[in-house]
């Protein structure tokens, strides 16, 4: 009897638990969600196409990423070996052009920048699946054109990568290469084709989106750099577009050079597109770059958190600058230091001071170098900064229109743009803002030539650069806006002139590697000639 | 009649001759009486057993007269009686007993039936002494076990791999089962322990499915018996630990006397000077100590007429020698059976209840060592003061520099760990032979964390300048089990079979949270009032919360059919689910089956005076690895990192963060082992040879995969293969034997050979079809490792150095032969780079010896690994006198026999790989059982010495040549900043009542 009732009860047992649970494998998500169950709707427009423009954050400031591919490889900023510290030999590469096809630098772009095509891509397709909605036009047709930007950034960079416009390919589908032409091609007939359903407005509402000025700006971007690309010279179809810009009156310059790269930097009339930062909502990519240029002493100055001091200015950039450009003092910091409270900063006995000189980009001593703080770095600042980053601003588009004037023989028109683009950088000696079409064409007073503990050890000079100083103003005014390794190969310097312990290392340098990583993966993707 | 008439005859007659009365007690080794053992005059039949108490007493006919004492599962002992009337005997454990009973999961076989490569270390074998956790019992003793602990953080858990690595980025650990739970070496206290088994080939693993790739280990746990007097036995030991070994950097005087003739370029008296003047500090002396230990046992058991149970409590105190580190540990068990309706229904519960507390030093580390203070203690300038004269610690302006004695004083850290398991079985019997059992089971761990830095540490007044920190986190792992099992064993002439069938379920809820906050404005509040600080209203502190689950679902059915005493079969299979696995390939199936060919059984060998027992095996079996992670086949979203601004606002966003994969599935390995076992020369010398070759597929790796068309730049997928050959040996031996003295030395031995074999498949490729490794910290940060197909992993991959230059550059010889002056770190690239060694031992050995004469035991336990070499990190990153930090004293002698070195910076060459062959006195243990015959309420005591890690003999010029192995791809770095190893010291005592 007893027995009976047991076997009853274990039989009951059982026979629950084979009902709740004998083969149930289902996983039940709680702190991810997947999209086989997140439904989208009209309503998460934004969420759809947020990733597309965030992924512009982690392309820029993503750890070496674009800041530090177009300045670090080009005569105005390095991270040299700080001896007893390190830095290692990745960012030596970058000065030396001694790269290889396993650059971080290189494949952190490509993953970077088609990640952001990726989002492109995907949230056009979300929105196709939407149905009818609002706008509909406008935001696919955004969307193609911040992709091209995406697509502008590889050619830039790598010139021969693979075009993909879909995210539903089939499984197994590999992008086959196009070529530079191709690509070029692509990007000019996507902000032709989109363009007129881009937004024409320039404020709180387009700013960090791509309006019609962007699109623009982009393209007269292409068109200036068109012979570096193609072969082919296009300086009036740039000029056009940014006539447009410019004929549309609704940019400005700033009063203040440096209030571009304020902490409070969103929306000024200056900025024609712009990545948007912010220390609360942004704080997962960092601009790292306070840490990685100052020297922990300078932590006094700021009331900030240690930094790590890596970078600096090349110090025969910053001698090419007039004693009165005030954009010295706006970009860079040298010279001695002192505290927030204004007391000197002591480094053992006596005051802790930066200078203008380097041993060797393989041996720089901790305080060796200007540092560069272009971006406004706020006392008490944290880890995470707010300053938006200018990717277009209206003095570029201005530069753009008195280059294209002066390689199309306008030079005193030329001048004039840049006398304008100056006047604010000389405040205190408004005389010296004035440049001629004559100066403007001459040589570049960058003195080239390899350079070790101070002096130029094998002199080359700038004089020999055809329009040399409208190369110099760029480097004035742009340093630090991801302009310089662009110039310089438009300006054919990349690869001929020395400078600090940089020597010319193949023409074919003018493009990256098409990253190692990449061809291991995609068996589609050829080399790069050279490499 | 007749027979009462002969007897009495007898009697009168032996009467006539010289009879002798003969007593005494028979007990087992560990000092208990033994019941029911046969005492029988040898040549004779005649004969007794003993009482309930051990005692006997017996008649024999002559002082020649030769007693002979058995009993099942001991060796037989003969005593000639001479002139004694009182013969006390000690029986010793019978250690190839073919009875002994070998548990194979759900269940257990007699050693002698078992067809798979099942190792079994009982008891009466572990090692004695301080033991950190439970894998230091049988360290050395398995042969293919290894068992590396390489540090000294008294919380840290061993690193344990059964026959070589078998995956990539699964996990290499076996899977480890406490009574049928899963749990790990930690869950019990050693001493509750009374066997271990392990299931080394997969014939015998298979029956664990998913889980059983790299071998399962079973813990059994004591449970009393039934109608056992109560024994209560208490052990205590005191221990005491030092660094076995430190880095010998340059002393104040040292650097003072170098500077004679060398300029160092980290300018140490300058810095001493701008910071309070020049002193001599010993840095890592001042934040190290002799550590002390101290474990106390109480274990009760018996038994009632239908009931048995066991209780202990066990705690143990250790100090790490890292001040600030430390781990106390208070575990309490319960085992109760009660027996119904005359056996047929056994009804158990069995409670398990661990408390730990670990002292921590860093924020969200698990273990008590923080190795940022360990590092700064070595590197730091030895003529800087501490502290200067406001007792402010010394800071200075060197990057990433910290002045370690803050470092520790300013910090204050716990680690809470709480694990409760309940057990419960229900086992039926209702026909002899079939018995049917119902597992439930749950456990739930929890951790909780606190840590804090006040406001004059370094990270408050330097670095982050957090003014102040704190964190608190705290996990919970919760594990539900089921298991219902059903047995059915029958014996009919020649054939014997168990049939088992039966169905698991286990269930797994893993959730936690983590808060920090920093800007405090005092220091009184710890971490115990995060809410205070400024930086969560600022927007800077983090916080985080974190919840998954996965479930586990297996069917099991075996076979053991044994005929005769001569051939045994066993035969399994398991179908098994994961959650964790994609929606195409839920289920798996693992079939295994092994046999057994008892030689020694068979007529042509029954009567041979030199094999007493001799057996070939032979089996094949199917198994799994799963994968560590739920949710790994979805296609994951995030929030996280694409906020944008929207007309002012910021916006979430929503992006991928990872590929789908709904192939995802269990790596899968089969393995075929061919096994001998034997025992010659009456069992004196006794052993196992085991050979395996197992083929592990669809290896689990994060495939970079093209970026167009992914949306995730890495895609986790089934493709690369592996192959891991190897020899297991084990040798038993008792050289001498006798009353007063005997000697066992058992000595094992494996090898093991690992091929990675393919990396590729169609979808999923790795052009030049090898993956780097970068196991080198900033500034080297250089390749480590190469893995490749057709190589075997753990190969080093650098630059080869062969000589210096006369200005001190490294002279680097190129896969071509030719010679090349490195002149920069970028010369390591692929194609300067070769092969330098390999960091996984091929062979490895255990020698254990135990000796006892009188009341005196001895046993010593050496360990050793060969045919490895190991990366040097302390050597690579301070051997060198130009970096600015202090260095090893080494740095300043000859590279090559010829100048110091002259490159500038720290770099990777084949000059820091160093061989790492060594043998190692693991434990020797010296124990005397005192005679407490006297003494009515003991029964037992024994007092014992012991040493752990008492000697090493290698050429290797590290710390120590046994390394801790987690990273399985990067295997053999001694990496710099590692908790170096400890000896320690033993005194204990146990006592039975």
């Amino acid at each position: 009897m007893k027995l009976t009732n047991m076997k009853r009860l274990l039989a009951g047992v059982l026979f629950s638990v084979g009902m709740f649970s004998c083969t149930n494998l289902d996983e039940n998500m709680y702190d991810v969600i997947s999209s086989d169950e997140t439904k989208l709707t009209a309503d998460d427009l934004t969420t759809i196409i947020a990733p597309a423009f965030a992924q512009f954050r982690e392309v820029y400031w993503g750890w070496n990423g674009l800041f530090d591919i177009y300045e670090e490889s080009s005569d105005l900023i390095v991270t040299p070996f700080r001896v007893g510290i390190g830095w290692g030999d990745l960012y030596l590469d970058m000065h030396k052009h001694t790269w290889g096809p396993a650059i971080e630098h290189g494949n952190n772009l490509w993953v970077r920048a088609y990640a952001g095509i990726n989002a492109c891509n995907k949230a056009a397709f979300q929105i196709e699946a939407l149905g009818a909605i609002e706008n509909k036009e406008n935001t696919l047709a955004e969307l193609r054109a911040l992709r091209a930007i995406y697509y502008y950034l590889l050619l830039d960079n790598f010139r021969n990568v693979p075009i993909v416009t879909k995210f539903d390919v089939p499984k197994g589908f590999l992008p086959e290469q196009n070529t530079g032409q191709e690509v070029y091609n692509f990007i000019e007939d996507e902000l032709t084709q989109t363009m007129p359903y881009l937004s024409e407005e320039n404020s709180q509402k387009t700013y960090g989106r791509v309006n019609k000025w962007t699109a623009k700006m982009t393209l007269a971007k292409l068109y200036l750099n068109s012979e570096v690309y193609v072969g082919t010279a296009r300086w009036d179809d740039a000029l056009a577009q940014v006539n447009d810009i410019i004929g549309s009156g609704q940019f400005t310059l700033l009063s203040s050079y440096s209030a571009n790269f304020a902490v409070n930097n969103t929306n000024t009339p200056e900025e024609i597109f712009s990545i948007p930062y912010s220390k609360e909502y942004t704080a997962n990519i960092n601009t790292y770059y306070p840490f990685k240029t100052l020297h922990p002493l300078s932590a006094a100055t700021y009331n900030m958190p240690e930094p790590w001091g890596g970078s600096c200015g090349i110090p025969q950039f910053l001698d090419t600058y007039d004693a009165d450009d005030s954009r010295k003092k706006e970009c860079w910091q040298g010279g001695l230091q002192y505290k927030a409270s204004g007391e000197p900063i002591m480094d053992g006995d006596k005051q802790f001071e930066y200078i203008n000189y380097m041993t060797s980009v393989d041996a720089a001593e901790y305080n060796e170098g200007y540092r560069f703080v272009k971006y406004e770095i706020p006392i008490g600042f944290t880890v995470n900064p707010d300053n938006d980053v200018p990717i277009y601003r209206y003095a570029d588009a201005l530069m753009i229109k008195a280059e294209c004037l002066l390689r199309k023989g306008q030079k005193d028109e030329a001048a004039q743009i840049v006398t304008e683009v100056r006047q604010r950088a000389f405040k205190s000696a408004p005389a010296k803002a004035t440049v001629t079409g004559a100066q403007l064409a001459g040589g570049s007073t960058y003195e080239y030539g390899y350079y070790e503990n101070g002096a130029i050890t094998d002199y080359e000079g700038g004089a020999d650069i055809v329009n040399g100083r409208f190369l110099d103003e760029l480097a004035w005014e742009f340093v630090g806006e991801h302009h310089r390794r662009q110039d310089l190969i438009r300006f054919g310097v990349y690869t001929t002139k020395q400078w600090l312990t940089h020597k010319p290392n193949g023409d074919y340098r003018v493009i990256f590697p098409i990253p190692q990583p990449q061809r291991e993966t995609n068996t589609n993707l050829g080399q790069n000639p050279g490499y | 009649m007749i027979t009462l008439a002969l007897c009495l005859a007898m009697l009168s007659g032996q009467h006539a001759f010289a009879q002798i009365s003969v007593s005494g007690k028979v007990t087992s080794n560990d000092k208990e009486a033994l019941p029911g053992v046969n005492v029988l005059v040898k040549g004779t039949s005649q004969g007794t057993t003993t009482d309930a108490n051990g005692d006997y007493k017996l008649i024999v006919p002559s002082a020649e007269s030769v007693l002979m004492f058995s009993f099942v599962g001991y060796l037989t002992e003969e005593v000639t009686v001479g002139t004694q009337t009182n013969v006390e005997v000690m029986m010793m454990p019978d250690l190839v007993s073919l009875q002994e009973v070998v548990v194979i999961g759900y269940g257990t076989q007699k050693k002698g039936e078992v067809t798979s490569a099942v190792a079994s270390v009982k008891e009466r074998e572990f090692t004695a002494g301080a033991m950190r956790d439970a894998s230091e019992l049988i360290k050395g003793k398995v042969a293919g076990l290894t068992i590396t602990n390489g540090s000294g953080d008294p919380s840290a858990a061993p690193n344990i791999s059964l026959r070589g690595v078998a995956t990539l980025q699964g996990s290499a650990a076996p899977l480890i089962l406490i009574n049928g739970v899963p749990g790990d070496f930690n869950t019990v206290s050693p001493s509750d322990i009374v066997s271990i088994d392990v299931l080394k080939d997969a014939s015998a693993a298979a029956i664990y499915g998913t889980r059983g790739a790299n071998g399962v280990i079973l813990i059994t746990t004591r449970s009393g018996d039934k109608a056992k007097a109560p024994t209560l036995t208490y052990s205590h030991y005191s221990a005491v630990s030092s660094m076995a070994r430190k880095a010998d950097f340059l002393t104040a005087s040292d650097y003072q006397k170098y500077s004679q003739e060398f300029t160092f370029r980290n300018d140490f008296v300058g810095e001493a000077n701008a910071n309070g003047g020049v002193t001599d500090t010993d840095w890592l002396g001042e934040i190290t100590r002799k550590a002390y230990m101290q474990s106390h046992n109480l274990a009760l058991q018996g038994g009632g007429a239908n009931s048995n149970y066991a209780a202990s409590v066990n705690y143990i105190g250790q100090d790490g020698v890292f001040e600030g580190s430390y781990n106390k540990e208070l575990r309490i068990s319960l085992d109760l059976s009660q027996y119904l309706f005359n056996d047929k229904l056994k009804l158990s519960a069995n409670l398990l209840r661990g408390a730990q507390d670990i002292g921590a030093l860093g924020d969200g580390s698990s273990g008590s060592f923080n190795p940022l203070i360990y590092r700064n203690a070595l590197i730091r300038n030895p003529l800087l003061k501490i502290q200067d004269d406001d007792g402010k610690w010394i800071e200075t302006d060197r990057l990433q520099y910290i002045n370690p004695v803050g470092m520790v004083r300013e910090t204050s850290g716990v680690i809470t760990n709480n694990w409760t398991r309940l057990t419960s079985n229900t086992t039926l019997e209702l026909v002899d032979g079939w018995q049917t059992n119902l597992m439930l089971a749950t456990e739930i761990r929890n951790n909780y964390r606190g840590y804090a830095e006040t406001k004059e540490h370094y990270n408050s007044v330097k670095g982050p300048r957090r003014n102040g920190f704190a964190s608190r986190g705290d996990d919970q792992i919760k594990t539900n089990y089921l298991e219902l099992t059903s047995k059915y064993s029958k014996t009919f002439d020649q054939h014997s079979f168990t049939l088992l069938a039966g169905y698991s379920y286990q269930y797994n809820v893993n959730q936690g949270g983590f808060a920090n906050n920093f800007d405090f404005p005092t220091n009184a509040y710890s971490y115990n009032n995060l809410s205070a600080g400024n930086a969560m209203r600022l927007g800077t502190a983090r916080m985080d919360s974190y919840k998954n689950d996965n479930t586990l679902i297996g069917f099991f059915g075996r076979v053991n059919y044994g005929f005769g005493d001569r051939f045994n079969v066993l035969a399994s299979v398991r179908r098994e689910g994961s959650s964790k696995f994609g929606q195409n390939n839920k289920w798996g199936t693992f079939p295994a089956v092994s046999a057994g060919w008892t030689l020694s059984n068979e007529d042509f060998l029954k009567a041979s005076s030199v094999v007493s027992f001799l057996k070939i095996r032979a089996g094949y079996g199917v198994t799994g690895v799963i994968p560590r992670d739920s949710y790994l086949s979805k296609p994951l979203l995030t929030y996280e990192g694409v906020s944008v601004l929207d007309d002012g606002k910021w916006i979430n966003g929503l992006v991928a963060s990872s590929n789908a994969n709904p192939d995802l599935r269990w790596e899968k390995s089969g393995e075929v082992n061919i096994g001998l076992d034997f025992a010659i020369l009456k069992d004196k010398i006794s052993g196992s040879i085991d050979v395996y070759s197992k083929r592990t597929k669809d290896m689990l790796w994060n495939y970079s995969v093209p970026q167009p068309p992914n949306l995730y730049s890495t895609t986790l997928a089934n493709v690369g293969e592996m192959v891991n050959k190897g020899i297991e040996v084990l040798v038993k031996t008792t050289p001498v034997k006798g009353a007063a003295f005997e000697w066992n030395s058992n000595v094992t031995f494996s090898h093991n050979k690992n091929e990675l074999v393919s990396l590729s498949n169609d979808l999923y490729k790795i052009e030049g079809d090898y993956i780097n490794e970068y196991g080198i910290s900033e500034p080297i940060s250089m390749a480590s490792h190469r893995l490749e197909p057709g190589k075997p992993l753990g190969n080093f991959w650098g630059l080869k150095s062969v000589d210096i230059t006369d200005d001190g550059m490294w002279v680097i010889e190129l896969p071509d032969g030719t010679r090349q002056t490195m002149t920069s770190n970028s010369m390591a690239t692929d194609k300067n780079s070769q092969v330098l060694g390999n960091g996984i031992p091929k062979y490895r050995a255990g020698w254990i010896n135990t000796m006892r004469y009188k009341n005196f035991d001895l046993s010593v336990v050496l360990s050793g690994a060969f045919g490895y070499q190991i990366m040097n990190q302390q050597r690579m990153f301070y051997e060198n006198p130009n970096i600015n930090y202090n260095v090893l004293s080494s740095a300043m002698d000859n590279v090559y026999g010829k100048r110091r070195l002259g490159y500038l910076n720290q770099a990777f060459v084949s000059y820091y790989i160093e061989n790492g062959d060594y043998v190692k006195v693991e434990n020797a243990t010296l124990g005397y059982n005192v005679d407490v015959s006297k003494v009515k309420f003991m029964r037992g005591l024994r007092v014992y010495v012991s040493g752990s890690n008492l000697a090493t003999i290698t050429g290797y010029k590290g710390i120590d040549p046994e390394i801790p192995r987690n990273d399985i791809r990067m295997q053999g770095i001694d990496n710099r900043d590692k908790f170096p190893t400890v000896r320690t010291y033993t005194i204990g005592v146990n006592v039975n009542f």
